[in-house]
């Protein structure tokens, strides 16, 4: 697992514990600023909170001789606060109008403004189906309205324990409802999901006890198969799918009597048509042939019990799925909200106050407990507005501290500032994209990306392909075919026709590029998410990647002349503006006097290929792939 | 071979030599490589009996989608389901093969063939990942493939290379829980070989360009000393030398001459095999060759009538190429697949998934040619003899480099992991 990765830095880390985290600024050190959160038009449960955090941070750290950082200069926080809300840098001009304002809500305002953006959804999004092993093929060629689905809620801000609710719960078929993709990722693993139910929503890895007592932990393998009881009786299979008309299909096909393309419509209309997740397994949970404990017998049928504070007992009238969903999500769960809290918390600051973010246990504890507390607390009282919650969190005057030189790791951080964190593969790409092209985050992948089938007939969830003769089937098939012709037609001719000489390669959002990518593509050297096991993603440095930085293609995108980038270095009237444009366009700050001495004489030296090096350059800086 | 030197050296010296190959290696981060000098030093003899002299390199070659192994390596002549193609015989007395492997046949002499292999997983995703990993699938974990595993234990023979290279692609080679650091490098076209690694640009505008960086740069550097942001700039150098080091003509197949393509077969598996022999060649550890479109649930002859050749002549030509350049001791060559297939043909003139048992291929690498390890029944239906699984494959790999396929690697929660699971290596065939 590549979750965090702190170990020469824990041993480096010592030296660093106790030093003043006070350093020299980077290039504008004039325009530090005066602190945020003080305005009276602040939302008071926000100010409130923000300042109760900051409080409690200080408590945190005043026993470690810890002494805060100064507060970071509007570029700095400028960068940060779009990378970790919206997963990109700002654009040039919204670099550039940021920099320029005097509002002294300005802070505030940006933080409101991003968090109610199209990029709030994408960078959210990239983090869920990483935590989810979100794929867009799922069990072979089946492809369900999962990742729709996933980026609906967030756009709706559906409140988290109600995410968390509708996933568990979830029933029927994926194109009715995407959220049974929860079931469908581990189709008949049952044991898994519970496994991966509670890490990623409690926190806790109990995956241990599915085979055997945990070595370090408290849960016993019976126990586990007692958690697990609770969904014994989901399945995803639909066993009352099978009309002659589909036999027939099924028999033409086989005879090589359908067209090639009808025959593969067909083929996963049914396998869809397949599953359906439903709670009607009578079978009940046993224990393995093999059990080898005293508090059980191999083969014994297991009573659905939870693991830790039982309340579920007082839902009887609930099914076991409901129960175990109302139990998980409940205020009352002792990890639910502390979870979410400190994974969000996480997100933002680089390292949790419990990290790993999923490893809640004995041996873990938390680096400020009465802090995580209030968090947890915060998020119960925003009734999981994770949305609402975050804009607390980044009101704080701790989010907005600059960050330090250390190496920290979970055993020298006491949540004094946001660490400095390499960008997750996706940051890096969206962020590439915002300097290619204008209008990044209103560009919409290809939607055949999420699978094929299951988005044709998307906008006909009432056709039941059941009760259709083999006819209408081959008719449906070729319907569904000619629409989706059409549709790439069109969208061939808007992307490129009504820009016509203008064209750039398609560049999307990582959301909305078809994941996980393929291995060796630039996302998955970066460190993106195979999608394989939970929370895979990381941001190591590799030999990869930097031969992707220096020879890669993304570079000829860049001095492409419809580059938002050279269109705005056009627009400059001398060379030390253009010199500015490529300050503002990749570091989101402007040079200071040294740099803009060097990029000047470049531009003078070089001639026309001055702006290319510099481009090249600016592209392979470390200031670039890190949020400071 | 570096176990051997590390049992001879004393504690830091040997920490730090292992250090220092990890830091110089592509893919590795200083934090992996911290790791695993760590548990490198924890290391204890635990593999089997000890053979007079260990293969050094792997090249394992996969076929997606599970091979029929009565069609190629298994043949059953005379019994109704021996299928469309008949039975040859090799440069061994006695052992037979399909006609579709003739060519691969006149190499039998450097060959053993596992007629006994026997599989728990009949679906492909949860069988080729048994295959890799020697373990079946879990939500919460990803065991890492047999590639991240050798470079673990054995480290690498060449600091400018990865220590893996997979030519195809495949998700279940990956390094799992063994972390990014042991990831192989995976080329999707062996013709294009390593992306990247050629400049675009001349030597002189490079080095200018990197002054430039330079002093862009410098500020956010010193500004910002962690651990994360000076593994970049030591991996900027890395790339560098890379670049303009010889080694990274290992991944450039247009180096072999036309006789030498010619022989392989102009495909992406010929090439892919050439490749693999430029980089074993060239100190890299373990590199798998992955051929897709096994799944012959019809038309099973007609299909491998057009899939088999090509394999056919890639395999015999690898086999030659190694043997003529002296190779084959050091370099052990193993085929599998993610089972068999049914002895009974279908309707559709197909052949159906078959764990029960199937055939795997071993080569070089100290393993005597010219023998069959255990065997199949009269149809190829069930293992009649010496049942062998993936993780006992798995086990016999790592014991051909003479690597401990039971030594317990730790994840981050602390859990154990082997490369073998249970799996005991087959050492008769050595």
């Amino acid at each position: 697992m590549k979750r965090t990765r702190w170990t020469l830095a824990a041993v480096t880390a010592g030296l660093w514990l106790l030093v003043v985290t006070n350093a020299p600024t980077l290039g504008n050190a004039a325009r530090v600023d005066t602190a945020p959160s003080k305005s009276s038009s602040l939302n008071p449960l926000v100010k409130d909170s923000a300042a109760k955090i900051d409080d409690l941070v200080k408590a945190g750290y005043a026993a470690d001789k810890i002494f805060p950082t100064r507060l970071t200069t509007d570029e700095e926080f400028l960068r940060r606060v779009y990378l970790d809300v919206i997963g990109r840098i700002p654009t040039h001009d919204e670099a550039q109008g940021y920099l320029a304002s005097k509002d002294p809500m300005r802070r505030q305002k940006l933080i409101d403004q991003l968090l109610d953006s199209p990029g709030y959804v994408s960078h959210m999004y990239n983090y869920w189906a990483d935590q989810l092993r979100l794929t867009q093929r799922i069990r072979g060629d089946y492809a369900g309205e999962y990742p729709k689905w996933l980026k609906e809620q967030i756009k709706q801000n559906t409140p988290y324990d109600n995410f968390v609710y509708l996933l568990l719960t979830a029933e029927g078929k994926a194109k009715d409802n995407g959220a049974v993709g929860y079931w469908l990722r581990d189709n008949g693993m049952n044991l898994e999901i519970t496994s991966q139910t509670t890490q990623i929503f409690l926190g806790t890895q109990i995956g241990c006890a599915q085979c055997h007592d945990h070595p370090f932990d408290k849960w016993e393998m019976k126990e586990f198969y007692e958690f697990a009881a609770f969904t014994s009786s989901m399945t995803t299979r639909d066993r009352g799918m099978n009309s002659p008309a589909l036999r027939e299909i099924r028999t033409k096909q086989q005879k090589g009597e359908l067209a090639r393309d009808v025959g593969q419509v067909l083929t996963n209309l049914i396998r869809e048509e397949g599953y359906k997740v439903s709670d009607t397994n009578t079978r009940g949970l046993k224990l393995p042939s093999d059990y080898k404990y005293d508090n059980g017998k191999p083969g014994e049928t297991i009573k659905p019990r939870v693991i830790f504070d039982d309340k579920s007992k007082a839902l009887t009238t609930l099914s076991d799925r409901e129960k175990f969903a109302r139990w998980v999500t409940s205020k009352d769960n002792p990890l639910f909200a502390k979870v979410i809290a400190n994974r969000m918390w996480a997100r933002v600051m680089g390292i949790g106050i419990v990290s790993p973010v999923d490893d809640f246990s004995e041996g873990n504890k938390p680096s400020n407990p009465a802090l995580l507390d209030y968090l947890a607390g915060v998020m119960k009282k925003v009734n999981f507005d994770v949305k609402e919650y975050m804009r607390i969190v980044l009101n704080t005057r701790t989010y907005q501290l600059a960050t330090g030189r250390e190496d920290y790791t979970k055993d020298n951080f006491r949540n004094q500032a946001s660490v400095l964190r390499r960008m997750t593969a996706e940051q890096i790409w969206d962020s590439f994209g915002t300097i290619t092209v204008e209008d990044l985050d209103e560009r919409a992948g290809d939607g055949m990306a999420y699978g094929g089938m299951m988005m044709m007939s998307g906008d006909s969830a009432d056709v039941d392909i059941t009760k259709m003769s083999a006819d209408q089937l081959v008719k449906y098939a070729e319907k569904l075919i000619a629409d989706r012709r059409g549709s790439m037609r069109d969208k061939a001719r808007d992307s490129v026709s009504s820009k016509r000489g203008q064209y750039l390669p398609q560049i999307t959002r990582a959301s909305e590029i078809r994941q996980p990518a393929a291995p060796g593509h630039f996302l998955r050297e970066f460190g993106s998410s195979d999608r394989e096991a939970i929370g895979n993603a990381h941001t190591d440095a590799s030999v990869p990647q930097v031969l992707q930085l220096v020879n890669g293609t993304g570079l000829a995108n860049l001095v492409n002349k419809q580059s938002a980038l050279m269109k705005n270095i056009a627009r400059a009237t001398d060379d030390k503006e253009k010199v500015n444009v490529l300050f503002l366009s990749f570091l989101s700050r402007y040079p200071n006097p040294t740099e803009m001495g060097v990029a000047m004489k470049e531009l003078k030296d070089s001639g026309s290929k001055g702006i290319e090096n510099l481009i090249w350059a600016l592209a392979n800086t470390r200031e670039f792939l890190f949020i400071r | 071979m570096l176990k051997d030197l590390l049992r001879q050296i004393d504690h830091s010296t040997r920490r730090q030599l292992i250090t220092n190959a990890a830091k110089a290696c592509l893919g590795v981060s200083v934090i992996g490589g911290m790791n695993w000098a760590n548990s490198a030093i924890a290391a204890d003899a635990t593999a089997a009996a000890p053979k007079k002299k260990n293969a050094k390199s792997v090249i394992y070659i996969f076929m997606v989608g599970g091979m029929s192994h009565i069609d190629t390596w298994d043949p059953k002549p005379g019994a109704d389901t021996a299928g469309d193609f008949k039975a040859v015989k090799t440069n061994v007395n006695g052992i037979q093969v399909s006609e579709q492997f003739g060519a691969i046949g006149k190499h039998m002499d450097k060959m053993c063939l596992i007629r006994s292999m026997t599989s728990s997983q009949g679906a492909h995703e949860r069988a080729q990942y048994l295959m890799h990993t020697s373990y079946a699938p879990l939500a919460s974990v990803k065991h890492p493939g047999l590639g991240p595993w050798l470079h673990r234990l054995g480290g690498r023979h060449n600091e400018k290379l990865p220590g893996s290279v997979i030519v195809g692609g495949h998700r279940d080679s990956s390094a799992g829980v063994l972390g990014s650091a042991y990831e192989p490098i995976t080329i999707g076209n062996p013709a294009a070989g390593l992306q990247n690694s050629k400049l675009r640009m001349s030597d002189s505008d490079f080095e200018h360009r990197r002054g430039l960086l330079d002093a862009i740069d410098q500020n956010f550097r010193n500004r910002y000393p962690q651990d994360s942001v000076t593994a970049y700039t030591r991996f900027y150098q890395e790339a560098v030398d890379l670049i303009k080091s010889d080694d990274v003509k290992a991944f450039d197949i247009s180096q072999e001459s036309a006789a030498i393509k010619t022989a392989y077969g102009a495909n992406n598996f010929g090439m892919g095999l050439l490749l693999a022999r430029r980089l074993v060649e060239h100190g890299v550890r373990y590199v798998e060759v992955t051929i897709g479109g096994w799944d012959t649930h019809q038309d099973n002859f007609d299909q491998l009538g057009t899939k088999l050749p090509p394999v056919n002549q890639g395999i015999a030509a690898l086999m030659d190429d190694l043997y003529k350049k002296g190779m084959l001791n050091d370099v052990l060559v193993a085929q599998a697949s993610d089972f068999g297939r049914t002895p009974k043909i279908n309707e559709r003139d197909g052949r159906d998934h078959y764990p029960r048992v199937f055939t795997t291929m071993l080569a070089g690498g100290g393993v005597k040619g010219g023998q069959i390890y255990g065997a199949s029944d009269d149809k190829g239906a069930a293992v009649k003899d010496k049942p062998v699984t993936p993780q006992d494959f798995n086990a016999t790999i790592a014991y051909a480099l003479g690597l401990p396929h039971d030594k317990q690697v730790f994840s981050k929660i602390g859990r154990p992991f082997t490369l073998a699971d249970q799996g005991k290596p087959v050492t008769a065939i050595f």
